[in-house]
């Protein structure tokens, strides 16, 4: 039930049914993806809407294939940056560090694609399920179940700075096993047990 | 080295949204030292965000998004959904559970789609080959499905205790009650327990049936057994049912357990075993000769990351085997 690669290709987008559940299969991983370029969950979540908005403006000529995927984002993207042009306007450039670390990430974003537009979901998902327990408990904690640290130290009985170690280590092992998961993890042996 | 130490910390704090300012400062800092720091911070940033992804909260956030889009799009609801009653509401609820227990305990796993058969008074879950899937039962136990196995349970327990049907392969942590054992009924065993977990496994087309015991007590007889003769087993142990014999020995907690965690761990096991759990695995047929494999037995470790492709070709490469691919369907021939 994890999303990504569930919806059938080619289903056209007018038909109400293919649009919610893409809808629903996508809004979450848009979301995040908005929070790339704006500060503030219910500004990614309007700007989301509004892309949506357009795809529904569209939905007869569209169809749920790859291309339209990728469209999704890109389309967001372009939403995103028109946003936060039109804010730099408005406020005249008063940046905090934060927002110039938005810029740097933004700008790095340029050139790299996010493993939420490359429908990584599934595969980060097998990833932690397959970390070494004491990391993948503290990891679902955190992001699964989106508990802060702190939380997560009360929770486990554990020192925070324990979390907060299990929790770089954890994401650093993610990381590794994920470029290294096209490399097969299987050794099999066989033996020739004659019994006769 | 003290140096490194405090920028993952640093990183860690800002993930969490609980760095300082002066933290902040200096991770900005660092980041324009060297390009390779940005570019690792950005792509831990980036997994940091797409491992939300199946987040509940984002899940429940995007239902609420779409009772706002529709209600300003209007979309009409297909008819089906308006007309349903009240008990398949109720159903449907139970499925949505289903699902969301599924996102947690199972969210490394691809699909699993639980056809629920909405009877009056039980419940059937089947999971498909190829997914698991994990159930909630009506007194708060839990149960996790293996591939191609079905659970049958009433809608709510009787006074004196609660029981359910397993085909295939399951693993129970069962809620405690004293007062209300708890009995699974698989194939040919009997299993009653009071609140403990333990797996079952009981596929029709395995030759034997197995219990393993991972914490608590189970009490085992033979199906239709109507003597008092029963077994108890202990933490660590396995019994299994082999016509119409029961044997209990020394169990590899881990090597039972871990298909709950997508992994897949295997002990000298007959050839036909190993085939029959893939085919359970990726949904395929396989066809070979029975006779010929006879005598190979297998230890290994797999995780359901690869292809059957992939499990294949390293079969190919430590056994003197060929296979042949087909729709759905493989053909493996031994080489001599």
């Amino acid at each position: 039930m994890l999303p990504g690669d569930q919806m059938q290709e080619s289903q056209s987008l007018d038909n109400g049914k293919v649009f919610e559940q893409f809808f629903l299969e996508y809004h979450q991983r848009l979301v995040l993806y908005a929070l790339k370029y704006v500060k503030g969950y219910d500004q990614a979540s309007d700007l989301v809407q509004e892309v949506f908005l357009k795809l529904w403006e569209n939905k007869s000529e569209l169809e749920v294939n790859r291309s339209l995927k990728a469209y999704v984002f890109k389309t967001l993207r372009n939403h995103c940056l028109n946003y936060i042009e039109q804010q730099k306007i408005r406020t005249q450039h008063h940046q905090s560090i934060h927002d110039e670390l938005k810029d740097m990430e933004i700008e790095f974003f340029n050139a790299e694609t996010s493993l939420l537009q490359k429908e990584m979901g599934n595969s980060v998902m097998r990833a932690l399920s397959n970390l070494p327990d004491d990391y993948s408990k503290v990891l679902r904690l955190s992001r699964i179940d989106g508990l802060k640290n702190k939380e997560i130290a009360e929770e486990l009985n554990m020192p925070v700075r324990t979390v907060e170690t299990r929790i770089y280590r954890g994401i650093r092992m993610l990381r590794d096993n994920l470029s290294r998961s096209a490399l097969l993890f299987i050794k099999l042996m066989s033996s020739n047990n004659k019994k006769s | 080295m003290k140096e490194k130490q405090d920028i993952e910390l640093i990183i860690t704090h800002f993930l969490d949204g609980s760095a300082s300012d002066a933290e902040v400062l200096h991770l900005k800092e660092w980041l324009e030292v060297d390009v390779n720091n940005k570019k690792d911070f950005f792509h831990l940033k980036d997994l940091w965000e797409a491992s939300q992804v199946g987040n509940a909260a984002g899940m429940s956030a995007a239902q609420i998004a779409w009772k706002t889009f529709s209600d300003k799009t209007k979309v009409k609801s297909p008819k089906a959904t308006r007309h349903i009653g009240r008990r398949i509401l109720v159903e449907f609820i139970k499925v949505a559970a289903v699902f969301v227990l599924a996102f947690v305990v199972f969210y490394g796993i691809d699909k699993n789609q639980v056809p629920v058969d909405a009877q009056l008074a039980s419940t059937k879950v089947n999971v498909p080959l190829g997914s698991k899937s994990s159930v909630l039962l009506p007194d708060g136990s839990e149960v996790m499905l293996n591939s191609g196995s079905t659970l049958s349970y009433p809608v709510s327990f009787s006074e004196s205790k609660r029981l359910v049907e397993l085909s295939g392969e399951g693993f129970f942590k069962v809620a405690h009650d004293q007062s209300k054992p708890f009995v699974v009924n698989a194939k040919d065993m009997e299993i009653t327990v009071l609140g403990t977990e333990f797996n079952v496994m009981a596929y029709d087309d395995f030759d034997r049936t197995e219990t393993t015991l991972v914490a608590g007590k189970v009490m085992l007889k033979k199906a239709g057994d109507v003597s008092e003769k029963v077994v108890i087993l202990k933490p660590g142990q396995k019994a299994s049912l082999k016509d119409n014999v029961m044997k209990i020995e020394k169990a590899n907690i881990e090597l039972e357990t871990n298909w709950t965690e997508n992994k897949f761990y295997f002990e000298s096991i007959p050839f036909h075993e190993l085939m029959a759990r893939l085919e359970k695995w990726y949904d395929v047929e396989i066809e070979f000769d029975h006779e010929a494999f006879s005598n190979l037995t297998y230890t290994g470790k797999f995780r359901n990351e690869e292809t059957i492709w992939q499990v294949l070709d390293a079969l190919q490469m430590t056994t003197p085997v060929r296979y042949k691919a087909g729709h759905r369907k493989v053909f493996i021939t031994y080489k001599k």
